[in-house]
């Protein structure tokens, strides 16, 4: 039976994918609405291309629509489900381009005339986003999803197919990458050795 | 002076902390994109039996690994041939039902869900059910 959208709101992923499964037309509005900002954020902290990131989010979602009926109960959540699935997408994706050198990507945003007229704190995003595509892809997942993300290591463990000690050993070179990346910049951004 | 690891993992955290601020939010555009393709697969699976599968999937478990079911069944690829294996074949899709058969084509094609549509999946099995009667 057909619930008020309200009430679909409090539903877990899972039980509104039965539901859209069952053919229940407001299950697919509130899980398009839960869902597509988690793969789009991803998508686009790896790919760093608004239009492609697009395209991924709206092919993991075609995918979670097409996956609904063979679900499997208990098996997995299905937010890990699409963290993965996303993942891979922009992993196949990635794989066509070259490598950014830190160093490039870095002078793209500084030579961007705009910039200087943008707030310190988007400036600060965008110089993580740049520090963030020039580490390798795996680095990089990890990073995005323990520390954007906020997923815990088990789950992105899940999620990249690997142990719950290569995804600290992962997180922690990440970072460390990050830290060497953008510690030329933090005061400009703001971030003095207060 | 010089900052510490802890100084520096601050400082990091800061810029993470901006990242999420920042996040993306998907336009209207792109929700429309989705919607309009999960409306559209669920029409499918509705059409194709889809739907009625996840219902029921207690009492059939006939989805994805529908033609490997179907292969099993014939006993293996060497063991299709005759009218025997089409009566086989005309028993399991009248047994499984024509969504089913969509996907199992789907799956057939390395899942990528590329056929869409029930029709020619039902075709396709329906001309094989020809081939093997004119075999035998």
């Amino acid at each position: 039976m057909a619930m008020a959208l309200d009430a679909l709101h409090e539903l877990s992923d899972e039980e509104l994918l039965a539901r859209f499964a069952a053919g229940e037309a407001a299950a697919a509005r509130v899980l398009t609405l839960r869902l597509t900002p988690v793969a789009l954020r991803v998508a686009q902290r790896m790919l760093n291309d608004a239009a492609e990131a697009e395209d991924v989010a709206q092919e993991a979602m075609l995918r979670l629509w097409r996956m609904a009926p063979d679900w499997q109960s208990g098996v997995a959540r299905v937010s890990t489900w699409l963290y993965r699935v996303t993942s891979n997408l922009c992993t196949d994706r990635l794989r066509r381009r070259r490598s950014v050198d830190l160093e490039a990507a870095g002078e793209v945003e500084d030579d961007r005339p705009a910039a200087v007229n943008e707030l310190i704190a988007a400036d600060r995003a965008a110089a993580l986003q740049a520090a963030l595509q020039a580490l390798p892809e795996r680095q990089r997942q990890a990073v995005v999803l323990r520390h954007i993300e906020g997923l815990s290591n088990p789950e992105i463990g899940d999620i990249l197919g690997i142990g719950v000690d290569a995804v600290e050993s992962l997180t922690a070179r990440g970072k460390r990458a990050l830290t060497q990346a953008l510690a030329g910049r933090r005061e400009e951004l703001g971030y003095g050795d207060d | 002076m010089a900052m510490t690891e802890r100084d520096h993992d601050k400082a990091l955290q800061a810029f993470f902390a901006e990242a999420r601020h920042a996040s993306p939010e998907p336009s209207a555009d792109l929700l429309a994109r989705v919607l309009a393709d999960a409306e559209a697969e669920q029409a499918r699976q509705a059409a194709t039996g889809g739907g009625r599968a996840a219902k029921d999937r207690a009492g059939t478990a006939v989805t994805g690994s529908a033609w490997r079911g179907l292969r099993d069944i014939l006993g293996g690829w060497g063991g299709i041939g005759g009218l025997a294996a089409a009566g086989v074949a005309g028993l399991w899709i009248g047994f499984s039902g024509v969504g089913t058969l969509g996907m199992a084509t789907a799956d057939l094609w390395g899942g990528g869900g590329t056929i869409d549509d029930a029709g020619f999946a039902t075709g396709d099995l329906l001309a094989l059910t020809m081939v093997l009667e004119e075999e035998a």
